[in-house]
């Protein structure tokens, strides 16, 4: 359907024209929205409904392990969640501590309805943002000289018809969703919400493949019938950095009044419960078909699955200042409300507790992200992107991630320049698209450190260095905030250089402090940088042999201690990256007739044909492909360079 | 392994497996003279003792050489180099031909070095693609060039579903499978630290490394011929007595200015020397002459050379121009005849008499090769060390069941792999994080699945999956 069609329809009318329509206001929508406008580019976000921008319809936290690294990257990249997490937090904890600096994971419990309330009114105050409720129905398109569908709007359910010169879809799970409670089957979104209706069946009818998922969500509960003394109490941590660079280079800290979470076991009554009422539930009965993430099963799930386990724990955690609501993490189910509240009562210190929300099970359609480009835009229609669930991820900081990428490609594509791709060398948000590009996912994509093939340079202290001169070059950072990133790289390579150019000679001081990390003298002269290389001295223990130190930020004395630390790990790293990048910069033209190439096997022909990879790296990351056939795709990528030349 | 390679060097052997008087080995890559300074010494003389550097030798003349293992000194071959400069080669970089002794062993060992200092084996066509990378090849090739290289890597499937490599695969398998638990764990540990089935810390990290590691080694040097190279090849003279075995002994020993050794514990009646040919270690043993007799010494002397034999990898059996034609037949009685050569010794005092007749009896019975030599005069020692190496080659029966990597390619990644899992368990030792050993254990994952083809990232998800129940 085009412009013109649309209008054609009863009660149509011209609603409004815009550069760039981003369709839902969830985590990645928000994200999406705000990189255009601050980009310069006149926008509109819809929304189904407008309480609920923003919503946290699972978990009341953000973060957490490579969720935490992702919020950092998007603030790195001049984005919007890092800073609203910042200031609906009430609960702050670093994870993994002990267990090394690249895998330091920050995770923050929220306010749900702060967190809602704060990015709705910031967002309004954007300039060049507009935020509308509507319920978009229909994406509009028309043929472009080169016969390509290009979008060219999007239609409402009441006929209001927007120009637009670029969409970005961000549907979540509200496509054709339905929610299931036992039997209880509901057209619906989660939390209730009305769900998205037709957009699916236009994306379809424009041949873009769809796929459908399923994903799930616990019970919530009023903490005025629990009885905490039973539960097991899990405060927070004063001393984490807080998300945005911005302010952590301001010196802000943490809340330092926080809230607790606890946590509990479940007992032999829920198991009993539950496999007596496994009839009952739809996923085994055969009523779910989507298909579901195996990193967060249900509760019935994981007593099916892993059958000798007794008991499982269970994670109580506040949503919010205002409210007694609390979730039950690991609680999650689909099976009937009753059997719920019996569940719910079975276990310890919540004998009483009332149900405020019951759990539910959500199957929803999305877009199979292999028919996406890196820059998230749409192979098949031009100048339609789409980020967040909607391409196969889970969780609310993958979601974001995609947001702004699809954002900053969406504005880039209209002011004519070349997307930004972030590579599986420069962050988790690079690792993430180019998995579900790529490789496609059979389930909810979640993000894990594991995934990342260079972990010890994605760290979440370093997303600035990563990726805030990518973000300065297009606009996304200002350069006030560039000047004071630089400064910061400044001080630390300044005290890289001083500690590596002061020898010591060994003196009793030195002694007493190798001691207590369990060295010996060395015989003669040390830098100081050898003595900060060594497993178990930090930068602190030293001060008493570094007379000339200077007052540095915490956030300059971690970054020096974990550079030199890391530096003979991190070289490896790098020159793995190096011949990484090599096979990305080789891009493989779009029209490539991949059965016309003599020497490719059989398989990696078929495999090639379908994903249609955009660089050598790519191709070489498709299972099938071998070497000898990127080495063939090479001579063939020299050939047509040739051709042109000559 | 960088796919695009570039101009970082790469080798091959280009002359085909099997014997042959010469195999020529073809290095193509940048800065080659100063990374193969370190194992090669170009000699002016057959006595020259310093040699000079690579970088002096003119492109295009041949130049004499040393080839050495850089780590042990040993010297591997006497070979004959040419040096190509860019862009006058034919990939259009830099290239070093290196014609060296011809022989599994020789060959296999100058590419061991080779890999170990850095230069890799060639992926399948490289030289070719190279060629045309470089512009050497006209663009109406690039066709054969991509055809090539998709015929080679099919080759070099079907090499690998080879049972050998399926025996390879399989150990290695086991040991994947343990590198993967670990992984699981420590990932488990850092991805999930709140969930109930995560420990605080990833005990037996560093145990269960350093047995990979041992594993891997022990894997890695099985390579070559297993225990024939590390033992030495076993040759036994099989002869009456005075038909020549000590003199041959010592000629071989003498023409090889190989170090030769008296092995303790050898008794009076077998005597073994060690000696090195062609870079083959090959233990030569003498024996006492075999003869019927009533003499109880003498007897027991026989039974002992008689039992050597049949330990034997190689059974030389020498034919005075005295022996009888019965004389042989006894003497090869009960020999393997797959393992048994003969040799005609003193054939500078005159032929014997029954040659022909002696030939057709051991053809009667299998025994195809022969040769006629004289060790004093040191006429056709040649052939017969010709003989040896070809024995050698054709070993297939030799080679032990404890074999498993033959693939000199493969041993350095094994190492490799090992060298890795001790730094890994060192690391964890150490008190540094498990996310340094996490790294090192994966690069170490990536060198083993170059060999067995699997990749990290999404094994990875699939154990920790399987292993752990974890949910929100």
């Amino acid at each position: 359907m085009n412009i013109e069609e649309a209008l054609k329809i009863e009660y149509a009318y011209m609603g409004g024209e815009y550069d760039v329509a981003v369709v839902g206001a969830g985590h990645a929508g928000c994200e999406a929205a705000h990189a255009c406008a601050k980009m310069g580019l006149k926008t509109v976000l819809f929304t189904l409904f407008l309480d609920s921008i923003a919503n946290l319809p699972c978990n009341p936290s953000i973060g957490g392990t490579a969720k935490g690294q992702l919020v950092r990257e998007i603030d790195a990249l001049g984005g919007i969640m890092g800073k609203v997490a910042d200031e609906c937090c009430i609960q702050m904890r670093m994870l993994n501590r002990s267990k090394g600096p690249a895998v330091y994971s920050p995770r923050a419990q929220m306010d749900r309805s702060r967190y809602s309330s704060v990015m709705k009114s910031a967002l309004e105050d954007m300039d060049n943002l507009e935020i509308r409720q509507g319920h978009i129905t229909d994406l509009l398109t028309s043929k472009n000289a080169e016969g390509k569908e290009t979008v060219c709007g999007v239609r409402t359910a009441s006929g209001a018809v927007f120009k637009a010169s670029a969409v970005v879809i961000c549907s979540g799970t509200y496509m054709e969703s339905i929610t299931i409670r036992g039997e209880v089957i509901a057209q619906s979104g989660p939390d209730g919400l009305p769900r998205s209706e037709g957009l699916s069946r236009s994306l379809a009818d424009l041949g873009i493949p769809m796929l459908r998922f399923k994903t799930g969500t616990p019970v919530r509960i009023n903490s005025r019938q629990v009885d905490f003394d039973a539960l097991t109490r899990q405060d927070g941590e004063l001393d984490v950095p807080p998300f945005s660079y911005d302010r952590e280079m301001n010196g802000a800290k943490v809340p330092q009044e926080q809230i607790p979470c606890w946590s509990l076991w479940t007992t032999p009554d829920t198991k009993e419960i539950i496999s007596s009422n496994m009839d009952r539930s739809p996923l085994y009965s055969g009523v779910i078909t989507g298909i579901g993430p195996r990193y967060c099963p249900s509760i019935e799930d994981k007593f099916m699955r892993f059958s000798d386990k007794e008991r499982h724990q269970i994670f109580v955690e506040p949503m919010g200042k205002d409210t007694n609501e609390m979730y039950l993490q690991g609680f999650s189910t689909s099976l009937p409300e009753e059997v719920q509240v019996k569940m719910v009562h079975s276990l310890p210190g919540l004998s009483n507790a009332v149900i405020q929300r019951h759990a539910y099970a959500i199957e929803y359609d999305l877009v199979d992200p292999l028919s996406l480009k890196s820059s998230l835009e749409s192979k098949i229609v031009d100048g339609l992107f789409t980020a967040g669930q909607v391409n196969g991820s889970s969780g609310y900081e993958e979601a974001a991630g995609q947001g702004i990428v699809a954002g900053i490609n969406a504005a880039l594509k209209l002011l004519g320049k070349e997307p930004m791709i972030i590579d599986r060398s420069q962050g988790y948000i690079g690792v993430l698209i180019d998995d579900l590009v790529t490789k496609g996912t059979q389930e909810p994509y979640r993000m894990m450190t594991s995934r990342a093939e260079y972990r010890l340079f994605l760290r979440q202290d370093n997303a600035d260095r990563r990726l805030t001169p990518v973000a300065h070059k297009i606009g996304m950072v200002d350069d006030e905030r560039f000047a004071r990133y630089e400064e910061k790289q400044q001080l630390i390579e300044e005290e890289k250089e001083r500690l590596a150019g002061v020898y010591l000679g060994p003196s009793p001081v030195m002694e007493e402090i190798l001691a207590s990390a369990g060295y010996v003298l060395p015989p003669s002269g040390i830098s100081l940088m050898e003595l900060v290389r060594r497993p178990n001295i930090t930068y602190d223990m030293i001060a008493p042999l570094d007379k000339n130190r200077r007052e540095l930020p915490d956030y300059v004395k971690y970054a020096v201690e974990t550079d030199i630390k890391y530096e003979g790990y991190l070289k490896l790293e790098l020159e793995k990256i190096e011949k990484f990048a090599d096979m990305e910069r080789r891009k493989l033209p779009e029209n490539i007739d991949y059965e016309d190439i003599k020497g490719l096997r059989l398989e990696a022909r078929q495999k090639l044909s379908k994903h249609r990879p955009e660089n050598l790296g790519q191709a070489s990351r498709i299972s099938g492909v071998s070497p000898a056939d990127i080495s063939v795709l090479h001579v063939y990528l020299e050939m047509i360079k040739r051709n042109k030349n000559g | 392994m960088s796919v695009l390679g570039g101009d970082e060097p790469f080798c091959a052997c280009s002359t085909p497996a099997g014997t042959a008087g010469l195999a020529v080995i073809r290095v193509s890559g940048a800065s080659l003279c100063e990374i193969m300074s370190s194992c090669v010494r170009v000699l002016r003389a057959s006595n020259d003792r310093c040699g000079i550097a690579l970088s002096e030798v003119k492109g295009y003349e041949a130049a004499y050489a040393e080839f050495f293992d850089p780590q042990t000194s040993e010297s591997i071959d006497k070979v004959v180099l040419v040096r190509y400069e860019a862009p006058h080669s034919y990939t259009g970089d830099e290239m070093i031909e290196i014609s060296c002794h011809g022989g599994d062993a020789v060959r296999q060992e100058i590419l061991r070095v080779l890999y170990s200092i850095g230069i890799r084996p060639a992926g399948p066509g490289e030289f070719t693609k190279r060629a045309f990378v470089n512009g050497k090849l006209d663009l109406s090739e690039a066709e054969a060039v991509m055809k090539v290289i998709g015929a080679s890597s099919e080759r070099a499937l079907k090499a690998a579903n080879s049972q050998l490599y399926g025996k390879l695969s399989g150990r290695l398998a086991t040991i994947e499978d343990k590198l993967y638990k670990v992984m699981a764990l420590i990932e488990m540990i850092v991805e999930f630290p709140e969930h109930e089935d995560t420990p605080e810390n990833a005990d037996n990290v560093s145990r269960n490394c350093r047995e990979c590691a041992d594993s891997l080694k022990d894997l890695a040097e099985s390579y070559g011929r297993g225990k024939m190279l590390t033992n030495g090849m076993k040759v036994v003279l099989l002869g009456l007595p005075n038909s020549g075995k000590s003199t041959l002994l010592n000629s071989i020993a003498g023409f090889e200015r190989a170090i030769v050794t008296e092995i303790p514990g050898t008794t009076r009646d077998t005597l073994e020397i060690a000696v090195n040919i062609e870079g083959i270690p090959v233990v030569l043993t003498d024996t006492a002459g075999i003869r019927t007799t009533d003499d109880v010494v003498e007897e027991i002397g026989v039974k002992r050379a008689r039992m050597a034999a049949m330990e034997a990898d190689m059974i030389l059996c020498l034919i005075a121009p005295d022996t009888s034609v019965d004389d042989v037949k006894e003497l090869i009685a009960d020999a393997d005849v797959a393992r048994t050569r003969a040799v005609f010794t003193k054939s500078d005092i005159g032929e014997n008499p029954d040659k022909e007749e002696i030939i057709k009896v051991l053809e009667s019975m299998d025994i195809t090769q022969n040769v006629s030599i004289s060790a004093p005069e040191g006429i056709n020692l040649g052939s017969l060390k010709e003989m040896i190496l070809d024995c050698y080659e054709h070993a297939g029966g030799l080679v032990s069941d404890e074999v498993i990597v033959i693939n000199g390619r493969h041993r350095e990644l094994l190492m490799s792999a090992n060298n890795k899992l001790n730094e890994a368990a060192m690391v964890c030792d150490s008190g540094m994080g498990v996310d340094i050993a996490s790294s090192v254990i994966r690069s170490a994952l990536d060198d083993i699945g170059d060999i067995t083809g699997k990749t990290v990232s999404s094994e990875l998800a699939d154990t920790i999956f399987s292993e752990f129940c974890i949910g929100k």
